[in-house]
């Protein structure tokens, strides 16, 4: 879990999440591990006004040198060397009200440790293992199962470490990790070494097949230094200065950093120039160095070759240089996936999972006449059950998902129910959410404003974020500002200004800039008041909200730039707060980055989100919000079209998402009436059921122990884990009816162990099943005893498996 | 970065017992054995009463002006009754009060020094009198007496409903510098995914007691054909894919083996001696005390937990009801804290109670309706026990304490103040306090005191 240094001014894209009481509370975020000599920009998030603060590392104001230096606009720069305490505090405190004070803890970790590859990836008896990987130090030590093999560094990329296998563990594969002990120190994870045998003896390495753990086992081979400024003799006598950069060889994953050491000696001039492929400082394609030596890998891998070189300030000829090699994420699979990648990737973004046919459909007919079909379907019937048939509400849902022909339709109406967030643990009656559906629905290919108009006057959001029976201030009930508050915060602008890259745009303070205040929240609530139920009835969710002028407030307001006038109808300030809401800057990016985290990638980079925000704003016939033109360019976009997986690519599908296209891989659907909203319950995912209007999930929960976003990961713990599997198990082994499915080409296929596989990685992973899961499924597969064990045993583990989790 | 590789313990003791009895095998006998690591830890548990309970009859008045007040306000739902006895019990103060007959297991506590209650609590956004109430001059929470959205506020210290993250899991995430660098979770509810444990940070987990976490499908016949599933899945889950969500997702499947077999150890190898009650509550709180079991194996310091028992919606037919549900409450809590005992930790666990709101002191019959402030209980070595905190109201309708002509107590507590309370004395430092409890500091103390 490395090479995100670079990645992480990037998660300040969106808005963030503060405690409720906003207006009062400096909030730091992005603390967390860090290792030595990264830095980290920490966002100091500071309801106040003036809203400046001091910022100090273990209570020394800018930090110093031991425990690391914080620059005012909250850079964090971890110490070069683990300090003895490494647990770092950071605090911020208001200069303006020295009460107000913040504290978030840093942990100065060693450099994680990588092991991407073994060779031999087999041994017996006494063997000796060359491995190899990153951030190897002269303490590392290999361990063999529990044993710690005697290790021998060779670089920071290259050790060795001999050892003799034990009787147990011949015939059994063994993990092997590398472990920077101390304080700080790391662990890699594991790679497997089979152990033979005994007897075959020494240290031959076995030929295996070709491993796709990191692609090769050739280690880099770093080009010899060049010390010696040698071509002289045309110039004047050169004074012997000569410079040593260090190390003179590094393998990186994109976007990692290296810090390079140069020394010049020969000359009291020690001043020294990086550049990387000949240019100064680097550039992009095949990345950027510091005055100070640190290098920062591109995004992606360059085709040529990159050599970092150092020369010295005082003789331009006095160089030295370095090779870099650019380990992209290893090849996922024996190949790069089959003919049906391309297609079944768009599908597991647009709909609830590829189907063979969608698939095949999909393949003759594009992507852009499948887009214009999908636009063109009529939306599916949502029917509104009996009174009390609560149940059979989430039960049509699911089985909607995943049998509707508007698939695109149901998938985007998903997110934006993710956005615009109803839940059945308020508005427990069908009628209390049944009408929200139809509206997401309505206006899923539609204008967003349109959208907030619908649910502004719903009497379901009336109910649920009690904009219902608002009334001006004085009367009895008063003014609620629940509504006024999350139409802003959730459904549109977030908390705090964004570039239109999804950046968080920093005031001349350097500092993030509040969307709103508690002003503008009062304010706009006056500006809703007077919406009551149909006939100002107690409650009545047979038809939108009414305005009744005598609970409206009818002064004057001014919130978010805008006026409006005194003696407006309910209506009309309405329509005009939702305008001005509408028109903030922010939504384009705010809403463009909800939609591709819940549709592509969680993690989408800045121009991603830039060129989806610029059709939200503009759909290229001078409308803004149109959903249909921001669907088809997240969907049509680079960003998600490309078939090189990236280290930080892709989402992890929900429960519903995953069983959902488990389901439709296998040609079948949850059936009309079905006990799986019970199912779902346990795995945090009850049908629109989520227990706040924050969703499941927080958009902005990032994986734990890392800097990267995966809200899905916030509900996705051992236990849900657990019932997600055995909901698989169910629907492989015993078919019910709460689903269909069909299982005939796995039957088919059971008695060819390959033919099995070929099935399983063709309709779960489309070809993108590596080689060595290849391998762990067939051993599995041939220890079966019969036929239905053989085709259970490789469905079931292809879809437990991670690649499967995830849609990249 | 596998998770757990803490797990390889072996050599693990099969205590040969049975549950029956196991009190009867002294305490101080198995603290030696269990708690010969008795490191710095500390744990908060949450026992939430769900559906609002009726404290008015949970912590009874017994002072003589007081209990004729509340026998002519409460009518027939006056106890005691033929259902419910009272437990007499006094504050340290001298002031009597008295103990639902239900909570028959924790009223020894009380005397022991263990129990404390405190009076009165509730949501609140600031100090609220009944004028400013009716006035609706001040801030209030928002729906009020409603069940989805006080649950909501319990769980999150949120008095508009408004936050992804339940304070609990606040205070996890604020403590995170204090549990290392495990994978563990520090956060764990006992009854399904709840708001209460979610933190913005901290992986939260849940779990149901008695649901194995092992998974379906892994059987097979013969056991070679088993442990090559196993072998498989395990190599799948290990494998190197270069993709972070790929790896990250994989982790959380392995984390689930790792959990899994830490429980099957806690379940055999040092089964804990204490007898838990077969209540669903009496599970769940079982499955805390394995969990707390397992600390020397995690190395977390600190954690959270919630455990629910519903059905306090009483509307109708209280008496009973409510004598059934507070027995299963007191057992429950009375079985967590004797296990604590066990494992040499009672100093280091504190479990409380929380509910949707309090009910009205004017009956509805034979039952109660929606309220607003609510007594309730703490419980642990560390609690100054045997004692009543904040105030308690004197029983009147339409008195300074009722938001209504009903008895619907205004709280005089806020839950910021109880639930900061615990936080601080978790560990939660005074500069993180806000960020957890964004309005605790409209209260004038921010520590009850019935902690340390």
């Amino acid at each position: 879990m490395r090479a995100i240094g670079a990645l992480v001014w990037f998660l300040l894209a969106v808005g963030l999440t503060a405690p409720s009481r906003a207006d009062s509370n400096i909030v730091i975020y992005s603390a967390g591990k860090i290792s030595v000599g990264e830095s980290r920009q920490l966002t100091v998030y500071v309801p106040l006004s003036p809203n400046t603060v001091t910022l100090s590392v273990n209570g020394v104001p800018g930090g110093d040198s031991t425990y690391g230096t914080i620059s005012a606009t909250g850079l964090y720069q971890a110490p070069a060397a683990i300090p003895a305490q490494n647990n770092v505090v950071i605090t911020a405190v208001s200069t303006a009200y020295p009460a107000k004070t913040a504290t978030a803890t840093m942990i100065v970790s060693q450099p994680q440790v990588q092991l991407w590859s073994t060779s031999p990836t087999t041994v017996s008896g006494t063997f000796t293992l060359r491995l190899n990987g990153s951030n190897f130090t002269p303490q590392s030590q290999v361990k063999f199962g529990d044993t710690v093999l005697t290790t021998q560094y060779k670089s920071a990329t290259s050790l060795t470490a001999t050892g003799t296998v034990s009787t147990a563990q011949a015939g059994t594969k063994v993990k092997v990790a590398v472990v920077n002990p101390g304080l700080g120190g790391t662990t890699s994870s594991t790679v497997s070494v089979t152990v033979g045998s005994s007897g075959s003896g020494g240290t031959t390495p076995t030929p295996t097949n070709p491993s796709d753990g990191g692609g090769s086992a050739t280690p880099t081979t770093p080009t010899p230094t060049p010390t010696n400024p040698s071509d002289g003799s045309t110039t004047p006598p050169a004074p012997s200065v000569s410079i040593r950069l260090t190390p003179t060889g590094v393998t990186l994953r994109p976007n990692a950093t290296q810090q390079f050491t140069a020394s010049v000696s020969g000359s009291s001039n020690t001043g020294v120039v990086y550049s990387v492929n000949g240019a100064v400082g680097g550039n992009a394609t095949v990345g950027t160095i510091t005055t100070g030596g640190l290098y920062t890998a591109p995004a992606n891998v360059p085709t040529n070759r990159i050599t970092v070189s150092a020369t010295a300030a005082a003789s331009s000829s006095a160089s030295a240089t370095a090779a870099v090699t650019l380990q992209g994420p290893p090849n996922p699979g024996v190949g790069l996936g089959t003919g049906n990648l391309a297609a079944a990737r768009f599908l597991e973004q647009a709909t609830f999972g590829p189907t063979p046919a969608d698939v095949t459909k999909l393949k003759a007919m594009g992507a852009e006449a499948w887009l214009a079909e999908q636009f063109n379907m009529p939306a599916t019937d949502i029917p509104l059950p009996g009174a009390m048939q609560s149940g059979l509400v989430q039960q049509q849902y699911l089985s909607r998902l995943t049998t509707a022909p508007d698939q695109l339709r149901q998938r985007v109406a998903y997110v934006l129910g993710s956005i615009i967030v109803i839940s059945m643990n308020k508005n427990i009656y069908p009628a209390e959410i049944v009408p929200y559906l139809q509206i997401l629905s309505r206006n899923a290919f539609g204008n967003y404003r349109t959208l907030l108009g619908e649910i502004s006057v719903s009497s379901q959001m009336g109910k649920y974020l009690d904009l219902a029976r608002s009334m001006k201030p004085g009367s009895q009930g008063g003014t609620n500002e629940n509504y006024a508050r999350e139409v802003m915060q959730l459904f549109s602008l977030g908390l705090v200004a964004l570039n239109q890259d999804g950046s968080v745009k920093l005031g001349a303070d350097g500092k993030p800039i509040p969307t709103y205040d508690q002003t503008t929240v009062q304010q706009i609530a006056l500006a809703m008041t007077g919406w009551v139920y149909k006939n100002n009835a107690w409650e009545d969710f047979s038809a939108p909200m009414e305005p009744r002028e005598t609970n409206h407030d009818t002064r004057a307001k001014a919130f978010l730039g805008c006026n409006l006038p005194a003696n407006q109808t309910t209506t009309q300030d309405m329509t005009a707060a939702l305008d001005c809401i509408f028109a903030h800057p922010n939504v384009g990016p705010f809403i463009s980055t909800r939609l591709i985290r819940q549709l592509v990638t969680s993690n989408p980079t800045p121009e991603y989100i830039g060129r989806v925000a610029a059709v939200f704003n503009d759909n290229g016939a001078g409308v803004r919000g149109d959903l249909k033109a921001v669907v088809t360019a997240i969907l049509t976009d680079a960003e998600a079209r490309t078939e090189t997986p990236s280290f930080t690519g892709g989402r992890l599908r929900d429960p519903i998402q995953h069983v959902a296209a488990f389901l439709r891989a296998l040609n079948g659907s949850i059936a009309p009436t079905n006990g799986l909203p019970w199912q779902f319950s346990q795995m945090a995912s009850t049908p629109l059921t989520p227990p706040s209007v924050f969703g499941y999930y927080s958009p902005l929960y990032r994986i734990p122990k890392s800097s990267l976003m995966g809200p899905e990961f916030q509900t996705y713990t051992p236990t849900e884990s657990v019932f997600r599997g055995n909901l698989f198990w169910q629907i492989i082994s015993s078919p019910s009816s709460d689903f269909t499915r069909d299982v005939t080409p796995f039957v088919n296929a059971a008695n060819d162990t390959v033919a099995l596989i070929d099935a399983v990685d063709q309709t779960l992973m489309y070809g993108r099943m590596p080689a060595e899961m290849r391998q762990s499924l067939a051993t599995a597969i041939v220890a079966q005893s019969d036929t239905a064990g053989r085709w259970q045993t490789a469905l079931y583990l292809g879809a437990l498996s991670g690649f499967y989790a995830t849609q990249y | 970065m596998t998770a757990h590789r803490i797990l390889s313990r072996r050599g693990l003791l099969r205590a040969t017992g049975s549950l029956a009895g196991a009190a009867a095998l002294g305490r101080l006998g198995i603290m030696n054995a269990v708690a010969q690591t008795a490191p710095d830890y500390r744990a908060l548990v949450c026992i939430f009463m769900t559906g609002g309970n009726d404290s008015h009859n949970m912590l009874i008045p017994q002072e003589t002006a007081a209990f004729n007040a509340y026998r002519t306000l409460r009518k027939g739902l006056a106890l005691p009754d033929n259902n419910t006895k009272l437990l007499q019990i006094a504050a340290k103060d001298g002031t009597p009060y008295a103990l639902n007959e239900g909570l028959r297991a924790l009223a020894p506590l009380w005397t022991q020094g263990k129990l404390a209650t405190v009076a009165n609590v509730g949501m609140l956004v600031q100090p609220t009198t009944r004028a400013e109430y009716l006035a609706r001059s001040i801030p209030l929470p928002t729906n009020l007496f409603a069940h989805a959205d006080q649950v909501l506020q319990m769980q999150q210290a949120n008095p508009n409903g408004t936050s992804g993250t339940g304070w609990a899991g606040r205070v996890a995430d604020a403590l995170q510098p204090m549990n290392g660098t495990g994978n563990f979770p520090p956060s764990f509810s006992m009854n399904g995914a709840a708001l209460f444990c979610t933190g913005n940070v901290i992986q939260s987990a849940s779990l149901y007691p008695g649901f194995n976490l092992g998974l379906n499908g892994m059987t097979a016949w013969p056991d070679s054909a088993a442990t090559a599933r196993q072998t498989a899945l395990q190599e799948i889950l290990a494998l190197d894919s270069g993709l972070a969500m790929v790896q990250a997702s994989n982790r959380v499947r392995s984390d689930a083996r790792s959990l899994n077999q830490m429980l099957a150890g806690a379940g055999s190898g040092r089964q804990l001696t204490t007898a838990f009650p077969g209540t669903q509550l009496g599970q769940q709180v079982r499955q805390v005390a394995q969990i707390m079991n397992l600390r020397a194996a995690t190395g977390l310091t600190r954690q959270v937990f919630f455990c629910s028992i519903g059905g306090f919606d009483t509307h109708s037919s209280q008496s009973w009801q409510q004598w059934d549900l507070l027995g299963q409450v007191g057992d429950a809590m009375a079985a967590l804290y004797n296990a604590t005992v066990e494992m040499g930790i009672d100093q280091g666990v504190v479990q409380f109670t929380e509910s949707d709101f309090g009910r009205t002191l004017d009956p509805n019959g034979s039952g109660s309706d929606h309220g607003w402030g609510s007594h309730h209980l703490v419980l642990g070595g560390a609690v100054k026990g045997g004692d009543l905190y904040g105030k308690f109201p004197f029983p009147a309708l339409g008195g300074p304490d009722d938001a209504n002509s009903r008895g619907v107590l205004i709280p005089t507590t806020s839950l910021d103040q109880y639930a900061g309370t615990m936080a601080k004395w978790l560990g939660v430092q005074p500069t993180a306090m806000t960020q957890v409890f964004p309005n605790l500091a409209n209260f004038p103390t921010s520590d009850l005191g019935f902690l340390g």
